[in-house]
């Protein structure tokens, strides 16, 4: 289905301020179908599901409210959008589905925030990549051979031999003179970057393209895996650092 | 030690107190029972609830399970904090010596144990793993009809059975219909185990898994009735299906 027929945010519980309830809004009108239909709305939260559909045969444009009281971290939900016919044999067939679709959040609360994003993604033919599309440094790791999910779960041998490459590419990224930059992400990884052995002065100091000689690139890919090698060769101590990247710092 | 019968006073750890804990887990100090209970009453580390839960040593993740239902569950004083990993945290940190019955031999020997089964972080897919508050969430996700999730529920309190690795690691199969399915077809309803040799054959947990995940995009099994979807399962569960309908003549 497309991303349109769906809006959806979450609010806080007037009565019960840390707790929230869903809102959802939809309209799939563009099905243009008579027959009698069922929407079930599924919000996924790490583990948790809460599951509610709408009984059948309601018009195709609606709006229901669910209770993410119950839930461990309401906040990081996201939506699954089931359209659903029984045919002749009882069986629930799924006309249309709409995925991974995430709600708005609360204006004072902002999302959980990560110097690392990460994003699964479906398409990548390698196993991960950085992307630094936004402005904001992105783990781009594939779903395939659920490689994402000892990524997710903070795997030891994940973080000790992916995050030092990462850390690499991210003091490059800081160095290069690029069109974007999110200034929030910039400091917190210079932050990071001290801590491994940078210097704050030449954090501080971007390359300018029209300057740029074989030396200073020399010397900042040194430092860059230097940095690398700082976070690989110090990994046990550095465990609260893996934390506070992966985490939410 | 935590001793049966015993009022906890509940508190949760604040950022600072997991991350002790954590490196508490990591290092297996031979003082390690002494040092997380002293991490667990240090006001530095912790935020005190002025709730109490009422602790009896369980014999199984089942038992685990109804002791903390009566605190977590829809009626309990902490029904609240249900959601909160710092207060789980706490509470394994809490229970940790009690749980493996004060045996440090055995607690330092199994030093490679995965920390996510006794802390819960925010980014962990793995929440069924973790030793505490696995059991509770597979019986909270299926209560009232909490029988169905026994197949998550069988063995000691220490141990997660293959099945209950599958079953209770994809949210899709963890509760409801298809959460009574994996109890029909993998717990023998005399012993309340896991049935023996279940593994490695045909319609074992990773095939049902399998199944699932083929016809989630056509078929929307979390719907059907338990009938339903044990005439629904391919061949590969024939022996199994036959099994469960001999069991349950009213689901022939």
């Amino acid at each position: 289905m497309p991303d349109n027929v769906l809006s959806s945010k979450i609010v806080i519980n007037q009565q019960q301020p840390s707790s929230f309830t869903l809102d959802l809004n939809w309209d799939i009108s563009y099905l243009e179908t008579n027959q009698q239909f069922e929407i079930i709305f599924l919000v996924k939260s790490l583990g948790e599901t809460i599951r509610k559909g709408t009984g059948p045969g309601l018009p195709n444009k609606g709006t229901l409210s669910i209770d993410l009281q119950s839930m461990r971290n309401p906040l990081n939900s996201i939506v699954k959008m089931k359209v659903i016919k029984i045919d002749s044999r009882n069986i629930p067939l799924v006309i249309a589905t709409l995925d991974e679709h995430q709600p708005i959040l609360p204006n004072n609360i902002k999302p959980r925030k990560s110097l690392l994003r990460t994003k699964i993604d479906r398409t990548l033919e390698v196993p991960w990549k950085m992307s630094f599309e936004d402005g904001i440094p992105t783990l781009c790791v594939t779903n395939k051979f659920e490689l994402y999910e000892p990524f997710a779960i903070g795997s030891p041998i994940f973080d000790a031999t992916i995050l030092p490459e990462v850390i690499r590419q991210v003091m490059l990224w800081i160095k290069y003179p690029q069109e974007e930059k999110d200034t929030r992400y910039v400091e917190g990884w210079k932050t990071v970057l001290e801590v491994l052995g940078c210097q704050r002065d030449y954090l501080d100091e971007e390359l300018i393209f029209a300057d740029i000689n074989e030396m200073d690139v020399v010397d900042l890919n040194r430092r860059a895996e230097s940095a690398g090698a700082v976070f690989s060769n110090n990994y046990d101590s550095l465990g609260r650092l893996v934390s506070a990247l992966v985490d939410n710092s | 030690m935590i001793f049966t019968d015993e009022l906890i006073e509940i508190s949760m750890f604040n950022t600072e107190g997991t991350v002790r804990f954590i490196e508490l887990l990591r290092d297996r100090p031979s003082d390690i029972f002494k040092q997380l209970e002293d991490l667990t009453s240090d006001e530095e580390y912790i935020e005190k609830l002025n709730l109490k839960l009422h602790w009896r040593m369980p014999s199984n993740r089942w038992d685990l399970a109804e002791i903390l239902w009566e605190s977590f569950g829809d009626k309990g004083d902490l029904r609240e904090h249900a959601g909160s990993a710092q207060l789980w945290n706490w509470l394994s940190a809490k229970l940790f010596e009690t749980m493996h019955e004060g045996d440090l031999k055995y607690v330092q020997k199994k030093k490679t144990q995965e920390i996510e089964q006794w802390v819960l972080l925010e980014t962990s897919r793995s929440y069924h793993r973790h030793r505490v508050s696995g059991p509770f969430f597979a019986y909270r996700n299926n209560y009232p009809k909490v029988e169905a999730a026994l197949s998550q529920l069988t063995g000691p309190i220490l141990e997660l059975s293959e099945v209950a690795e599958r079953i209770a690691g994809k949210r899709e199969l963890s509760y409801g219909t298809v959460a009574e399915l994996s109890t029909l077809l993998y717990v023998d309803p005399r012993t309340r185990q896991i049935r023996k040799n279940i593994t490695d054959k045909p319609g074992e947990a990773q095939q049902l898994s399998t199944f699932c995940k083929q016809i989630d995009l056509t078929v929307d099994y979390e719907s059907m009735t338990v009938k339903e979807l044990l005439d629904f399962l391919p061949g590969n569960f024939a022996d199994l299906v036959k099994k469960v309908k001999n069991e349950n003549p009213s689901l022939r």
